[in-house]
């Protein structure tokens, strides 16, 4: 198997990773929560972090987990079309130019890091089976436990189950191929 | 010209308006007292409550305990709270009310998943001023509208918080010291010198004046202890100092470990005896609340 250091691989595609962050820092203004530290990028296990408080709904800790997802995958699509009316506009037999490629790598720079962590689908995950958290309200803490609404828990049970699939295949490249399959079509190579 | 002078006219209209509108409103009427108020909202706090945890909202939770509190003839306000980097963190409404002896206060409920013992504790008092950190009391608790009273009230109720941390190890290691007691009677039996036995008897005596010196510094506890919200103490910003609780120094002692001299046990007792509140200080290790850069109340 062809391993690449995971670090090696982030700096390959570090626009992916500060926008990864920067989604969590949206994330959190969208949902009222403070932002206690961001880190978008660094040569470190994990390349980029944001910490935050824990949200005090649900509802604000799903907008914070999910949007790196919409955020990655929406810009992803949007270069990849991007990439593909350039490749239209380019008479048969010509090269595309260092635009579309650029284009490329930032679209699979952003597909590569689209998908929320595995610390983040557990932190969720633990929300939506009710477990005790700790939240911060005004200067105190209080423990909470969390009631789901079931709407939440059918459809974010099995998205995080897949998200951490895919995670846990990434040594076998599986963020790589998910990547490529969301821009080749787009672009027209398959 | 004629032209020029409706602009005029009606750019004058926008400027009287847009001044109307930007003026704040006058607070309403206070019409309640503070306890009163108080009991009043204790009748409804869980609906309230409800509110805020169903809808996941401060803000839909804040319309509706205004209307509650018109419909005991109280006019309200809502409040936006700002802080820094554009996230308000879990407090970004909460409600403002005149009263009469209190004149302006803000209240807030806590949803319903947060966890409490004393549902009354759910409506708690906020302390905003600018440019300080958000600060909640249980509305019950809270004797002052003042932010350094309120700093001042959180001071000593960490240092009470220490206090009691304090002598909940004292008395796990006044345990440990009487479990040693024990073996060190059983081995004396049958190795301990008539010198050992004599020292041991000494220590023995020592440790029964702490033991009841102990037990009156808990009765006193009791007595403070109605003073204090419950559950406050529920908080990983504070931690214990250790230097307040270092000097405990009897903890190591392991059976069969040699028996400490009498001496030793007395300065060793000495020092945690004469302990009192004042050699604990409270100490924050982190500053993870947030800031009010400022507030609106829209009455």
């Amino acid at each position: 198997m062809f391993l690449i250091p995971g670090e090696l691989i982030a700096i390959l595609t570090f626009p992916g990773v500060v926008l990864h962050e920067f989604a969590h820092q949206v994330g959190c203004m969208l949902a009222k929560t403070k932002v206690e530290k961001v880190c978008y990028f660094r040569l470190k296990n994990p390349c980029g972090y944001v910490i935050h408080e824990q949200p005090i709904y649900i509802s604000r800790s799903v907008i914070i987990t999910l949007l790196p997802i919409v955020f990655g995958y929406g810009t992803t699509i949007i270069l990849a079309i991007c990439a593909r009316g350039i490749l239209w506009s380019t008479p048969f037999g010509y090269s595309p130019g260092l635009v579309f490629y650029f284009l490329i790598w930032l679209a699979f720079s952003a597909a590569m890091h689209a998908l929320s962590s595995d610390e983040d689908i557990d932190s969720l995950w633990r929300m939506l089976a009710g477990h005790r958290q700790v939240v911060q309200v005004g200067g105190r803490f209080y423990e909470v436990s969390f009631s789901s609404p079931i709407v939440y828990r059918i459809v974010l049970f099995p998205l995080g189950g897949i998200i951490k699939l895919i995670n846990a295949l990434r040594p076998f490249w599986a963020d790589a191929i998910v990547s490529f399959f969301i821009i080749a079509p787009i672009v027209g190579w398959i | 010209m004629r032209k020029s002078f409706v602009c005029v006219l009606v750019g004058l209209i926008l400027v009287v308006l847009s001044a109307i509108g930007c003026s704040p409103k006058p607070a309403p009427d206070a019409v309640v007292t503070y306890n009163e108020m108080l009991l009043n909202i204790y009748s409804f706090i869980g609906d309230v409550s409800s509110e805020f945890y169903v809808n996941e909202s401060d803000r839909s939770g804040v319309i509706y305990f205004l209307d509650r509190l018109r419909e005991m003839g109280v006019n309200g306000g809502g409040v936006d709270i700002s802080g820094k980097m554009g996230a308000r963190g879990n407090l970004d409404y909460c409600v403002a009310v005149n009263t009469v002896d209190r004149k302006i206060i803000f209240l807030t409920v806590l949803p319903q998943s947060i966890e409490i013992e004393d549902e009354e504790q759910r409506l708690q008092f906020v302390y905003l001023v600018k440019g300080e950190k958000i600060g909640l009391l249980p509305a019950k608790f809270a004797m002052s509208n003042d932010y350094s009273w309120y700093n001042n009230y959180l001071d000593e109720i960490y240092a009470f918080y220490d206090y009691c941390k304090y002598l909940g190890e004292l008395g796990d290691a006044l345990d440990r010291l009487g479990k040693s007691i024990d073996n060190f009677r059983i081995m004396s039996i049958f190795s301990a010198s008539q010198s050992d036995i004599n020292r041991a008897n000494v220590v023995v005596a020592k440790y029964n004046e702490y033991i009841e010196s102990y037990n009156r510094q808990i009765d006193d506890l009791q007595g403070e202890l109605d003073k204090y919200p419950e559950n406050i103490f529920y908080v990983e910003e504070y931690t214990i100092n250790p230097y307040g609780v270092a000097p405990i120094p009897i903890s190591p002692i392991t059976i069969p470990a040699p028996f400490p001299t009498v001496d030793q046990l007395e300065s060793q007792m000495s020092r945690i005896v004469n302990l009192n509140r004042g050699d604990f200080k409270v100490e924050r290790v982190t500053e993870k609340n947030f800031v009010v850069s400022g507030f609106k109340i829209r009455w």
